[in-house]
């Protein structure tokens, strides 16, 4: 038994290209399967950062402290942690300075500190973040996670988000939460995507600490830091996207790192028992018919290192028998579908926004055709908060004149989110 | 010592009837080759006949260009003279999930093997090149029985057994499995073994007669008389084989023996070449096509180009075994 994850890698595809096709579409999944128990875990460092700011007075301070003293409570022993409370600038709530070790002395004296909390002030998430990186930056090697809940708009200078996020890259993983409905999902969403974290809405703040719950549950269950997926491609040939589309729709073609002359890296994050897949799209040089070519090598590497944890192969077979070349794999047909589905509403959300009617109604309807074609019932539920339906099918819609933030921000964040789909086997 | 069956060809010493080496200088008696023997000899350089990259050994592609690189199974060419094999992968799978293996004593015994992986399996090819090995060892080993048909039922055992244990104790049900023709030929009869749908075929001048009978839906049917040769065969289910060594299947093989007069040719085959060439005189006429006094590699060789001519769908492996050097 080991407290080490196991990688595997697995690729769905139709490997047959038609004469002269030259683009090669798989879905990679990769799955860590690992002893459930946690041993003698890598080392992990958990940091909470609170929004303390003047607008969660009330209600929703005294649920943050509470989702947080459950947060602080699902701490294991050995954890390395800190609380931080933010408003224009942040300060350490506990310990006083650096990060303490979890034991049940410490997490109580953690909740006490937090009970004390109260609200005031403005919102600079850059400050936050770059007391957050401080702490991480002094435990190198430890999986290093932290979760960030606000209920309002940035105050940031122009520039100063996006400085500070590029800084905090690699040094630690951030999951997001925003309550109530009047922060920004675009801001809180650009913190998530680049330190390879979640984001979600709650809206109500009673909901906060079953959320907290279920974030610390996944965080204390990584076991890996830093794994990366290495793409090698055959001279010639180039990645055109890399994406993320279970559980989530996430491009991650920019964030390539070049390793070698034939492959790049793509940072993943920390690693528990967990399965996410990954669409990848490789353009090759065209074969002979009956020529075989291996398009792409999915490694995924321990990040910083040369070691393989597991790999898998994108095959590509050029044929001229069409029955052959014009079947889809399902998973690359069903995530593509997942995937212009979140473009769809996002797009339409932001022109809806903007007053842009026109655009608004049809890349919402597009969506609702795409949710139907997909018989994706909870999409179309969320869907029909912000649109009247007149033909699922064709995706024939109305505006709603009236909508809630509530029902737009939860469609929007939630848009990326996949359902899964079982594979060719 | 066994009775004498001639002269070592190194030293001229005696040489007794069934020994493998010659006691008097250790020259090999036995020629014998094989899919599998061949493949291990032929992994050392990978080099891309494309790019011309250096790969390393752990993979089936170039590390430059991405191209699969030839495979040593692609094709396999056994020449041993008086026999000869040729296993091909042709036109349209991607790997050569077939394997032969042949031999002959220096007293004429003569035998050869015909393996096809069942593609539904897992690596099939590792189950191919296993039995017919195995299948081999036995029929020209000093330990089996001396009667062809027993002889002939141990060396099918022997493969079945290397096949349910390829994978140690804990075989999945669709691990390696494969079909296998057997040949023996030795005093004056042919022997044949069969598990599946490869097949052995008596050539004789443009004539030629199947010996086998196929374990697969569409010669069960026909042989029950519940459909004729033409509507079984063009059903969807005609070539779903009903017999086949694999990971929880004891082997059930046919057997027959037949006498032969030292005339004609008698080829072992999978059925990549019968199913392009359905006919047994068609394919006896190819074989005479190949010219008076062809050698059995150049019969060998003109099977597998008439298959792949044919449109090659399948991997093509061909025995061929002229009878008149088989001692009668
Ligand atoms: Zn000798
Ligand atoms: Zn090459």
């Amino acid at each position: 038994m080991s407290a080490e994850a196991e990688f595997v890698v697995t690729v769905d595809q139709n490997a047959y290209l038609s004469v002269g096709a030259t683009r090669v579409d798989a879905v990679v999944a990769v799955t860590a399967t690992g002893d459930a128990t946690p041993a003698v875990p890598t080392a992990a460092l958990e940091l909470l950062i609170i929004d303390t700011s003047g607008s969660m007075q009330g209600d929703r301070i005294a649920s943050a402290r509470a989702a947080t003293a459950v947060a602080i409570e699902q701490l294991r022993d050995g954890v390395l942690f800190a609380v931080i409370s933010g408003a224009t600038s942040a300060r350490q709530v506990y310990p006083k300075r650096g990060a303490a070790r979890a034991d049940p002395q410490t997490r109580a004296e953690a909740v006490t500190a937090v009970r004390k909390l109260s609200a005031g002030g403005g919102t600079a998430f850059s400050n936050w973040l770059t007391l957050a990186r401080q702490i991480a930056e002094q435990h190198p090697g430890a999986i290093r996670h932290a979760l960030l809940l606000t209920d309002g708009q940035n105050g940031d200078g122009r520039g100063v988000l996006e400085q500070t996020i590029e800084e905090c890259i690699g040094v630690f993983s951030c999951d997001c939460r925003g309550v109530g409905t009047d922060w920004n999902v675009a801001e809180v969403r650009k913190i998530a995507s680049a330190l390879l974290g979640t984001v979600d809405i709650v809206a109500k703040p009673e909901n906060l600490a079953a959320d907290f719950h279920a974030i610390m549950n996944s965080a204390m269950g990584k076991r890996v830091a830093d794994v990366s997926l290495r793409l090698w491609t055959p001279k010639g040939a180039q990645v055109k996207f890399v994406k993320q589309v279970a559980p989530e729709v996430e491009d991650l073609t920019a964030k390539r790192v070049q390793t070698g002359p034939l492959h790049g890296d793509y940072p993943l994050g920390a690693w528990g028992a967990e399965s996410r897949e990954y669409h990848v799209c490789v353009e090759v040089p065209t074969q002979a018919i009956g020529a075989e070519m291996l398009a792409c090598r999915a490694m995924v590497v321990r990040g910083g290192s040369t070691e393989t944890l597991a790999q898998g192969l994108v095959r590509a077979v050029w044929t001229d028998d069409d029955a052959l070349s014009a079947k889809v794999s399902r998973k690359v047909a069903h995530y593509t579908g997942q995937s212009e589905y979140a473009d769809a509403v996002e797009h339409g959300l932001a022109a809806r926004r903007d007053g842009d009617e026109r655009t608004a109604t049809m890349r919402l309807g597009r969506a609702v055709a795409l949710a139907t074609a997909a018989g994706d019932r909870e999409k179309l539920e969320m869907l029909a908060k912000v649109v009247d339906v007149d033909d699922a099918a064709t995706g024939t819609v109305r505006l709603k004149s009236k909508v809630s933030d509530e029902a737009e921000m939860e469609l929007d964040i939630r848009s990326r989110r996949t359902s899964r789909v079982r594979g060719e086997g | 010592m066994n009775a004498l069956a001639g002269s070592c060809p190194a030293c001229a010493e005696p040489v007794g009837l069934g020994d493998r080496f010659c006691e008097a200088c250790g020259t090999p008696l036995l020629r014998k080759g094989s899919t599998s023997a061949e493949a291990a000899t032929k992994d050392v350089v990978r080099k891309c006949p494309a790019c011309g990259a250096v790969s390393g050994t752990a993979t089936e592609y170039c590390d430059e260009c991405g191209l699969r690189l030839p495979d040593p199974a692609d094709r396999t060419t056994i020449d041993l003279g008086a026999l000869a094999g040729v296993s091909d992968r042709g036109l349209v799978h991607h790997r050569n999930e077939d394997a032969i293996a042949l031999g002959r004593l220096l007293d004429g015994t003569t035998a050869a093997v015909v393996c096809d992986g069942v593609s539904t399996t897992r690596q099939p090819e590792r189950a191919a090149r296993a039995a017919s090995e195995a299948a081999l060892a036995v029929l020209l080993g000093v330990d089996a029985p001396v009667e062809p048909v027993a002889r002939v039922r141990a060396a099918v055992e022997a493969a079945g057994t290397a096949v349910a244990t390829l994978d140690g104790s804990n075989p999945s049900p669709d691990g390696p499995s494969c079909t296998l023709v057997a040949a023996y030929v030795a005093g004056g009869e042919v022997t044949v073994g069969w598990v599946g749908d490869s097949r052995a075929y008596w050539l004789a001048g443009p004539d030629g007669r199947l010996l086998t009978r196929d374990h697969s839906w569409a010669a069960e049917v026909v042989a029950e008389g519940l459909m004729d040769e033409a509507a079984a065969f063009a059903d969807r289910r005609a070539h779903t084989i009903t017999r086949w060594l694999g990971p929880d299947t004891r082997p059930d093989p046919d057997v027959v023996s037949v006498p032969h007069d030292g005339a004609g040719t008698l080829l072992v085959c999978s059925d990549g070449l019968w199913n392009e060439v359905p006919e047994a005189g068609r394919i006896g006429e190819f074989a005479a096509g190949a010219g008076d006094g062809a050698t059995p590699l150049a019969v060998a060789n003109r099977l597998t180009e008439v298959a792949l001519a044919a449109g090659g769908r399948d991997n093509i492996s061909v025995v061929v075994i002229p009878l008149e050097g088989v001692q009668v």
